[in-house]
């Protein structure tokens, strides 16, 4: 399985980061210098390394064309119906638990008027609860 | 009723009675559910796709999984991966509604001896890959659909979600519930299944690479070895 040189990490070893930055998973810093320095004095593994790295972009790009997949008209449709529909039984059911307040804002506003160089400033603040839709 | 409500409260403090998590109305999460989630209808219908492999039976997950995601769409946190949590979504109807009277075989047994595999694998079947690249590249879409829907689920749909898709492992390990390091195995064998197979349409369809490397072509160990798994 070795090109017979000495190396600091064994090529099984290696396999795995190849693996990983094939897929450009992050590596410790340590992990990715041991893999260009193993990839650069084991060719095997170097050329392990570049065979992955062209498998890898021809099956995304095979299964990218070919994969790619348009909803239907009368999918998007269905999806809109039934969100609608959900919307209204949610809405039904909150009705039906007295909890009839949809929406809760809230409003700050600031006004400041300086009169012989005194300034004064109003804050108003404003809330609002609206039922229903 | 909203006067009362306003008396109630002392100024300047949120009461602490109001359901923080109604402030959004089922109007409001319609056209919220609209604008964010229905635009990945079509990439939900692909990797329905992929699991069912029949485009009625794809319809009616994607249509089952936007309801749900619809109905818990409060749980979905602001700021993370929408598309992602839709096809966890997605993993989970299937394999509930879809899948729930079906038998298959499972896997996960052999995961560890994976790594057997991968080191066998190593340092062998780098011979000749280009001239098959040549080839390959000339499959009709129509093959390659076939072929990843003949690998067996688990390998296929990682697959899908990293070469399609281009989910990281750690995405993927979530959208499937699996671990990471399950994700990368059965990642590099799904591919190697896929690649396997794709050989063999391209020989059925007596697609053959440039004469001058036909000694290339190849990659017998791929064509024969693979298939036996």
């Amino acid at each position: 399985m070795s090109c017979g040189a000495p190396h600091q990490h064994s090529c099984e070893d290696i396999y795995i980061a190849i693996l990983l930055s094939v897929d450009h998973e992050l590596l410790a810093p340590e992990v990715e210098l041991s893999l260009t320095e193993h990839c650069g004095e084991c060719p095997p593994c170097g050329s392990t390394l570049a065979a992955h790295q062209e498998d890898v972009l021809l099956l995304k790009d095979l299964l990218s064309s070919a994969c790619r997949e348009q909803a239907s008209q009368s999918l998007h449709e269905r999806l809109l119906i039934q969100t609608h529909e959900l919307a209204a039984q949610m809405q039904a059911a909150e009705f039906a638990a007295g909890s009839f307040i949809q929406t809760f804002s809230e409003t700050y506003s600031q006004t400041s008027i300086t009169i012989d160089g005194q300034t004064i400033i109003e804050i108003s603040h404003t809330q609002e609860f609206r039922e229903g839709l | 009723m909203s006067t009362e409500l306003e008396m109630a409260r002392e100024p300047g403090l949120p009461d602490p009675n109001l359901p923080v998590l109604a402030i959004e109305s089922p109007l409001e999460r319609k056209l919220r559910f609209e604008r964010d989630a229905l635009v990945f209808a079509s990439p939900l219908y692909g990797a329905a796709l992929r699991y069912t492999k029949n485009p009625q039976d794809a319809e009616d997950l994607v249509q089952d999984t936007f309801a749900k995601a619809f109905n818990s769409f409060h749980q979905f946190e602001a700021g993370t991966n929408l598309k992602a949590w839709l096809y966890r979504i997605l993993t989970t109807t299937f394999i509930n509604t879809y899948r729930k009277d079906q038998r298959r075989p499972q896997i996960s047994d052999g995961e560890v001896e994976d790594w057997q595999i991968f080191k066998a694998a190593s340092h062998t079947s780098d011979q000749g890959k280009s001239a098959e690249d040549l080839v390959l590249e000339h499959l009709p879409d129509g093959d390659v659909k076939e072929a990843l829907a003949a690998i067996p689920e688990d390998f296929r749909m990682v697959v899908y979600y990293a070469d399609v898709e281009g989910y990281a492992y750690k995405e993927i390990a979530e959208i499937l519930d699996i671990p990471a390091g399950t994700v990368m195995s059965r990642l590099h064998r799904g591919r190697k299944l896929l690649r396997a197979s794709l050989g063999e349409y391209a020989r059925s369809r007596g697609i053959t690479p440039p004469a001058d490397s036909s000694q290339k072509l190849l990659a017998p160990d791929l064509l024969t070895s693979e298939r036996s798994e």
